[in-house]
Protein backbone atom coordinates (compact mmCIF):
# COMPACT_ATOMS: atom_id res chain seq x y z
CA UNK A 1 0.00 0.00 0.00
CA UNK A 2 1.28 3.50 -0.88
CA UNK A 3 2.23 5.71 2.02
CA UNK A 4 0.33 8.91 2.76
CA UNK A 5 1.72 12.13 1.30
CA UNK A 6 2.81 15.08 3.45
CA UNK A 7 -0.13 17.09 2.15
CA UNK A 8 -2.63 14.43 3.20
CA UNK A 9 -1.09 14.24 6.67
CA UNK A 10 -1.11 18.02 7.02
CA UNK A 11 -4.73 18.23 5.92
CA UNK A 12 -5.55 15.43 8.35
CA UNK A 13 -4.07 17.50 11.18
CA UNK A 14 -6.13 20.49 10.04
CA UNK A 15 -9.30 18.35 9.87
CA UNK A 16 -9.69 19.07 6.21
CA UNK A 17 -10.52 15.61 4.93
CA UNK A 18 -13.86 14.10 4.04
CA UNK A 19 -15.25 11.19 6.10
CA UNK A 20 -14.53 8.64 3.37
CA UNK A 21 -10.93 9.77 3.12
CA UNK A 22 -10.63 9.94 6.90
CA UNK A 23 -11.58 6.30 7.17
CA UNK A 24 -8.99 5.42 4.56
CA UNK A 25 -6.28 7.44 6.35
CA UNK A 26 -7.10 5.92 9.74
CA UNK A 27 -7.09 2.41 8.32
CA UNK A 28 -3.71 3.07 6.73
CA UNK A 29 -2.26 4.52 9.94
CA UNK A 30 -3.20 1.34 11.82
CA UNK A 31 -0.93 -0.71 9.62
CA UNK A 32 1.86 1.69 8.54
CA UNK A 33 4.34 2.62 11.26
CA UNK A 34 6.27 4.96 8.95
CA UNK A 35 3.20 7.13 8.33
CA UNK A 36 2.13 6.83 11.97
CA UNK A 37 5.51 8.14 13.14
CA UNK A 38 5.44 10.88 10.55
CA UNK A 39 1.98 11.94 11.71
CA UNK A 40 3.01 11.87 15.37
CA UNK A 41 6.00 14.05 14.62
CA UNK A 42 3.92 16.42 12.53
CA UNK A 43 1.35 16.68 15.31
CA UNK A 44 4.12 17.37 17.80
CA UNK A 45 5.42 20.17 15.58
CA UNK A 46 1.87 21.50 15.18
CA UNK A 47 1.39 21.51 18.96
CA UNK A 48 4.72 23.18 19.59
CA UNK A 49 3.91 25.89 17.04
CA UNK A 50 0.63 26.49 18.87
CA UNK A 51 2.72 27.41 21.88
CA UNK A 52 4.35 30.38 20.14
CA UNK A 53 4.43 33.02 22.80
CA UNK A 54 3.21 36.54 22.34
CA UNK A 55 5.26 39.32 23.85
CA UNK A 56 4.89 43.00 24.24
CA UNK A 57 6.88 45.92 22.90
CA UNK A 58 8.30 48.43 25.40
CA UNK A 59 6.26 49.12 28.54
CA UNK A 60 5.61 52.69 27.46
CA UNK A 61 4.29 51.66 24.04
CA UNK A 62 0.59 52.37 24.62
CA UNK A 63 1.23 55.59 26.53
CA UNK A 64 3.59 56.89 23.82
CA UNK A 65 1.10 55.97 21.14
CA UNK A 66 -1.81 57.67 22.90
CA UNK A 67 0.26 60.86 23.22
CA UNK A 68 0.86 60.70 19.47
CA UNK A 69 -2.85 60.34 18.84
CA UNK A 70 -3.49 63.37 21.04
CA UNK A 71 -0.98 65.41 19.02
CA UNK A 72 -2.35 64.22 15.70
CA UNK A 73 -5.91 65.07 16.78
CA UNK A 74 -4.82 68.60 17.72
CA UNK A 75 -2.97 68.93 14.41
CA UNK A 76 -6.00 67.76 12.50
CA UNK A 77 -8.23 70.25 14.33
CA UNK A 78 -5.75 73.05 13.54
CA UNK A 79 -5.65 71.92 9.94
CA UNK A 80 -9.45 71.96 9.74
CA UNK A 81 -9.62 75.40 11.34
CA UNK A 82 -7.02 76.75 8.93
CA UNK A 83 -8.82 75.19 5.99
CA UNK A 84 -12.12 76.75 7.11
CA UNK A 85 -10.39 80.13 7.51
CA UNK A 86 -8.81 80.03 4.03
CA UNK A 87 -12.01 78.79 2.43
CA UNK A 88 -14.15 81.47 4.07
CA UNK A 89 -11.59 84.16 3.11
CA UNK A 90 -11.66 83.00 -0.50
CA UNK A 91 -15.48 82.97 -0.50
CA UNK A 92 -15.67 86.45 1.03
CA UNK A 93 -13.15 87.85 -1.47
CA UNK A 94 -15.08 86.22 -4.30
CA UNK A 95 -18.39 87.64 -3.08
CA UNK A 96 -16.81 91.10 -2.76
CA UNK A 97 -15.44 90.94 -6.30
CA UNK A 98 -18.80 89.83 -7.69
CA UNK A 99 -20.61 92.49 -5.68
CA UNK A 100 -18.22 95.14 -6.90
CA UNK A 101 -18.56 94.05 -10.52
CA UNK A 102 -22.34 94.11 -10.26
CA UNK A 103 -22.22 97.51 -8.65
CA UNK A 104 -19.66 99.00 -11.03
CA UNK A 105 -20.73 97.46 -14.31
CA UNK A 106 -24.37 96.66 -13.60
CA UNK A 107 -27.22 97.44 -15.99
CA UNK A 108 -27.27 101.27 -16.14
CA UNK A 109 -29.92 101.36 -18.88
CA UNK A 110 -32.66 100.02 -16.68
CA UNK A 111 -35.52 102.50 -16.72
CA UNK A 112 -36.76 101.83 -13.22
CA UNK A 113 -34.26 101.33 -10.39
CA UNK A 114 -35.27 98.28 -8.43
CA UNK A 115 -34.07 99.73 -5.14
CA UNK A 116 -34.87 103.20 -3.96
CA UNK A 117 -32.20 105.85 -4.63
CA UNK A 118 -31.81 106.71 -0.97
CA UNK A 119 -31.20 103.17 0.07
CA UNK A 120 -28.73 102.67 -2.79
CA UNK A 121 -26.97 105.86 -1.78
CA UNK A 122 -26.62 104.75 1.82
CA UNK A 123 -25.42 101.38 0.66
CA UNK A 124 -22.82 102.97 -1.63
CA UNK A 125 -21.68 105.25 1.18
CA UNK A 126 -21.17 102.36 3.56
CA UNK A 127 -19.58 100.30 0.82
CA UNK A 128 -17.13 103.07 -0.03
CA UNK A 129 -16.31 103.68 3.60
CA UNK A 130 -15.72 100.04 4.37
CA UNK A 131 -14.25 98.72 1.15
CA UNK A 132 -12.85 101.82 -0.51
CA UNK A 133 -9.40 100.31 -0.41
CA UNK A 134 -10.71 97.16 -2.04
CA UNK A 135 -12.19 99.29 -4.81
CA UNK A 136 -8.80 100.95 -5.23
CA UNK A 137 -7.15 97.58 -5.57
CA UNK A 138 -9.69 96.38 -8.08
CA UNK A 139 -9.15 99.15 -10.63
CA UNK A 140 -7.82 97.88 -13.93
CA UNK A 141 -4.19 98.84 -13.24
CA UNK A 142 -4.09 96.82 -10.02
CA UNK A 143 -5.87 93.72 -11.34
CA UNK A 144 -2.62 91.97 -12.29
CA UNK A 145 -1.15 92.77 -8.87
CA UNK A 146 -4.24 91.46 -7.11
CA UNK A 147 -4.14 88.30 -9.19
CA UNK A 148 -0.53 87.72 -8.19
CA UNK A 149 -1.28 88.28 -4.50
CA UNK A 150 -4.24 85.93 -4.71
CA UNK A 151 -2.13 83.26 -6.44
CA UNK A 152 0.58 83.70 -3.81
CA UNK A 153 -1.97 83.18 -1.03
CA UNK A 154 -3.23 80.00 -2.72
CA UNK A 155 0.34 78.74 -3.23
CA UNK A 156 1.28 79.50 0.40
CA UNK A 157 -1.86 77.72 1.63
CA UNK A 158 -1.07 74.73 -0.55
CA UNK A 159 2.45 74.57 0.81
CA UNK A 160 1.15 74.87 4.38
CA UNK A 161 -1.26 71.98 3.80
CA UNK A 162 1.52 69.90 2.30
CA UNK A 163 3.82 70.52 5.26
CA UNK A 164 1.17 69.92 7.92
CA UNK A 165 0.06 66.76 6.12
CA UNK A 166 3.68 65.56 6.07
CA UNK A 167 4.14 66.33 9.75
CA UNK A 168 0.83 64.63 10.54
CA UNK A 169 1.92 61.47 8.71
CA UNK A 170 5.26 61.44 10.51
CA UNK A 171 3.60 61.36 13.94
CA UNK B 1 -14.80 48.11 29.79
CA UNK B 2 -12.20 45.42 29.05
CA UNK B 3 -14.94 42.99 27.94
CA UNK B 4 -16.11 45.23 25.14
CA UNK B 5 -15.96 43.75 21.65
CA UNK B 6 -13.72 45.31 19.02
CA UNK B 7 -16.72 46.79 17.23
CA UNK B 8 -18.06 48.34 20.44
CA UNK B 9 -14.67 49.96 21.09
CA UNK B 10 -14.53 51.22 17.49
CA UNK B 11 -18.02 52.72 17.80
CA UNK B 12 -16.92 54.49 20.95
CA UNK B 13 -13.76 55.84 19.25
CA UNK B 14 -15.86 57.00 16.30
CA UNK B 15 -18.07 58.92 18.73
CA UNK B 16 -15.01 60.85 19.92
CA UNK B 17 -13.78 58.76 22.86
CA UNK B 18 -10.23 58.68 21.53
CA UNK B 19 -8.85 57.21 24.78
CA UNK B 20 -10.76 53.97 24.15
CA UNK B 21 -8.43 53.23 21.26
CA UNK B 22 -5.87 52.27 23.92
CA UNK B 23 -7.98 49.14 24.56
CA UNK B 24 -7.45 48.04 20.96
CA UNK B 25 -3.74 48.83 21.19
CA UNK B 26 -3.40 46.72 24.33
CA UNK B 27 -5.43 43.93 22.74
CA UNK B 28 -3.36 43.61 19.56
CA UNK B 29 0.13 44.91 20.29
CA UNK B 30 1.43 41.67 21.83
CA UNK B 31 0.48 39.64 18.77
CA UNK B 32 1.41 42.15 16.08
CA UNK B 33 4.77 43.00 17.65
CA UNK B 34 6.37 39.52 17.48
CA UNK B 35 5.01 39.13 13.95
CA UNK B 36 6.60 42.42 12.88
CA UNK B 37 9.82 41.65 14.69
CA UNK B 38 10.13 38.38 12.85
CA UNK B 39 9.31 39.98 9.51
CA UNK B 40 11.68 42.93 9.90
CA UNK B 41 14.36 41.13 11.95
CA UNK B 42 14.78 44.25 14.05
CA UNK B 43 13.11 45.03 17.36
CA UNK B 44 13.35 48.81 17.17
CA UNK B 45 12.04 48.96 13.62
CA UNK B 46 9.24 46.58 14.56
CA UNK B 47 8.14 48.92 17.34
CA UNK B 48 8.25 51.96 15.06
CA UNK B 49 6.29 50.18 12.36
CA UNK B 50 3.75 48.99 14.93
CA UNK B 51 3.20 52.58 16.09
CA UNK B 52 2.74 53.52 12.47
CA UNK B 53 0.22 50.70 11.94
CA UNK B 54 -1.87 51.72 14.94
CA UNK B 55 -1.76 55.34 13.80
CA UNK B 56 -2.90 54.36 10.31
CA UNK B 57 -5.76 52.31 11.70
CA UNK B 58 -6.75 55.16 14.04
CA UNK B 59 -6.72 57.68 11.21
CA UNK B 60 -8.84 55.53 8.97
CA UNK B 61 -11.13 54.11 11.67
CA UNK B 62 -14.08 56.09 10.32
CA UNK B 63 -13.75 54.16 7.08
CA UNK B 64 -13.82 50.81 8.87
CA UNK B 65 -17.02 48.88 8.21
CA UNK B 66 -18.23 46.37 10.77
CA UNK B 67 -18.87 43.75 8.05
CA UNK B 68 -15.27 42.54 8.39
CA UNK B 69 -13.36 41.76 11.57
CA UNK B 70 -11.15 44.48 12.99
CA UNK B 71 -8.38 41.93 13.53
CA UNK B 72 -8.28 40.99 9.83
CA UNK B 73 -8.37 44.65 8.81
CA UNK B 74 -5.63 45.56 11.28
CA UNK B 75 -3.33 42.65 10.39
CA UNK B 76 -3.68 43.60 6.74
CA UNK B 77 -2.34 47.05 7.64
CA UNK B 78 0.48 45.42 9.64
CA UNK B 79 1.39 42.99 6.87
CA UNK B 80 1.34 45.61 4.10
CA UNK B 81 3.26 48.17 6.14
CA UNK B 82 5.95 45.62 6.93
CA UNK B 83 6.24 44.61 3.29
CA UNK B 84 6.52 48.26 2.26
CA UNK B 85 9.25 48.71 4.86
CA UNK B 86 11.03 45.61 3.59
CA UNK B 87 10.76 46.67 -0.04
CA UNK B 88 12.55 49.86 0.98
CA UNK B 89 15.46 47.84 2.29
CA UNK B 90 16.83 46.77 -1.08
CA UNK B 91 19.56 44.60 0.35
CA UNK B 92 17.11 42.37 2.17
CA UNK B 93 14.41 42.26 -0.44
CA UNK B 94 15.66 39.26 -2.35
CA UNK B 95 15.88 37.15 0.78
CA UNK B 96 12.67 38.32 2.38
CA UNK B 97 10.41 38.13 -0.61
CA UNK B 98 11.19 34.48 -1.20
CA UNK B 99 8.86 32.94 -3.73
CA UNK B 100 6.64 29.98 -3.01
CA UNK B 101 8.90 27.73 -5.04
CA UNK B 102 11.74 28.22 -2.56
CA UNK B 103 12.32 25.35 -0.17
CA UNK B 104 12.94 26.10 3.48
CA UNK B 105 16.24 24.68 4.63
CA UNK B 106 16.25 24.98 8.39
CA UNK B 107 19.69 23.42 8.72
CA UNK B 108 21.14 26.29 6.67
CA UNK B 109 19.06 28.86 8.50
CA UNK B 110 20.10 27.70 11.95
CA UNK B 111 23.69 26.76 11.11
CA UNK B 112 23.21 23.49 12.99
CA UNK B 113 23.56 25.20 16.36
CA UNK B 114 20.96 23.51 18.50
CA UNK B 115 22.89 22.28 21.48
CA UNK B 116 21.66 23.22 24.92
CA UNK B 117 18.67 25.09 23.62
CA UNK B 118 15.15 24.65 24.95
CA UNK B 119 12.31 24.04 22.54
CA UNK B 120 10.49 27.36 22.83
CA UNK B 121 13.79 29.17 22.20
CA UNK B 122 14.39 26.92 19.20
CA UNK B 123 10.91 27.60 17.77
CA UNK B 124 11.40 31.31 18.26
CA UNK B 125 14.79 31.15 16.58
CA UNK B 126 13.43 29.19 13.63
CA UNK B 127 10.55 31.63 13.19
CA UNK B 128 12.86 34.61 13.42
CA UNK B 129 15.18 33.13 10.84
CA UNK B 130 12.44 32.29 8.33
CA UNK B 131 11.79 34.63 5.38
CA UNK B 132 9.10 37.24 6.16
CA UNK B 133 6.48 35.60 3.96
CA UNK B 134 6.73 32.31 5.87
CA UNK B 135 7.10 33.69 9.38
CA UNK B 136 4.18 36.11 8.95
CA UNK B 137 1.84 33.36 7.76
CA UNK B 138 2.87 31.03 10.60
CA UNK B 139 2.35 33.88 13.05
CA UNK B 140 -1.06 34.73 11.65
CA UNK B 141 -2.11 31.08 11.83
CA UNK B 142 -0.67 30.05 15.18
CA UNK B 143 -0.21 33.27 17.14
CA UNK B 144 -3.16 35.31 15.88
CA UNK B 145 -5.46 32.31 15.45
CA UNK B 146 -6.57 33.29 11.96
CA UNK B 147 -8.09 30.87 9.46
CA UNK B 148 -6.46 30.14 6.09
CA UNK B 149 -9.24 32.18 4.42
CA UNK B 150 -8.54 35.20 6.63
CA UNK B 151 -4.79 34.90 6.03
CA UNK B 152 -5.47 34.69 2.31
CA UNK B 153 -7.37 38.01 2.53
CA UNK B 154 -4.58 39.66 4.50
CA UNK B 155 -1.64 38.41 2.45
CA UNK B 156 -3.36 38.71 -0.92
CA UNK B 157 -2.59 35.13 -1.92
CA UNK B 158 -4.89 32.19 -2.56
CA UNK B 159 -6.07 29.94 0.26
CA UNK B 160 -4.26 27.10 -1.49
CA UNK B 161 -0.97 29.02 -1.33
CA UNK B 162 -1.50 29.76 2.36
CA UNK B 163 -1.85 26.01 2.93
CA UNK B 164 1.23 25.31 0.82
CA UNK B 165 3.27 27.67 2.99
CA UNK B 166 1.89 26.21 6.23
CA UNK B 167 2.48 22.62 5.14
CA UNK B 168 5.96 23.37 3.83
CA UNK B 169 6.94 25.11 7.06
CA UNK B 170 5.59 22.25 9.21
CA UNK B 171 7.27 19.63 7.05
CA UNK B 172 10.61 21.39 7.20
CA UNK B 173 10.27 21.80 10.94
CA UNK B 174 9.41 18.09 11.30
CA UNK B 175 12.31 16.97 9.12
CA UNK B 176 14.67 19.19 11.06
CA UNK B 177 13.65 17.98 14.52
CA UNK B 178 13.70 14.37 13.31
CA UNK B 179 17.16 14.83 11.88
CA UNK B 180 18.42 16.46 15.08
CA UNK B 181 16.54 13.98 17.22
CA UNK B 182 14.67 16.72 19.06
CA UNK B 183 11.31 14.95 19.19
CA UNK B 184 11.77 13.90 22.81
CA UNK B 185 11.97 17.53 23.75
CA UNK B 186 8.85 18.37 21.82
CA UNK B 187 6.87 15.48 23.28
Amino acid sequence: MNCLSDDILNNYIDNERGIAELNFIEEHLKTCTVCKNKLNNLQAVHLSLQKIEEYSPSEEFTAVFMRKIGKSTINRKNQERFFAFVLSTIIIVFILIVAYLIWAFGDTTASEPKISIDFMGILTLYYNALFGWVKELLVKQNFAFMGSVFSLIILASGYYFYETRKAYKKL
Amino acid sequence: MINLTDNEIIDSVKKGNTADFALLVDRYKNKAFPMLKRMLKNEQEAEEVLQDCFLKSFQSINGFRAESKFSTWFYKIVYNTALTKLSGQKRKTENEMASLEDEINLADILNNEVENEDLSALITRILEALPAKYSSILDMFYLCGMSCEEISGVAGITVQNVKVILHRARNSFREYVEEKNLMKEIL
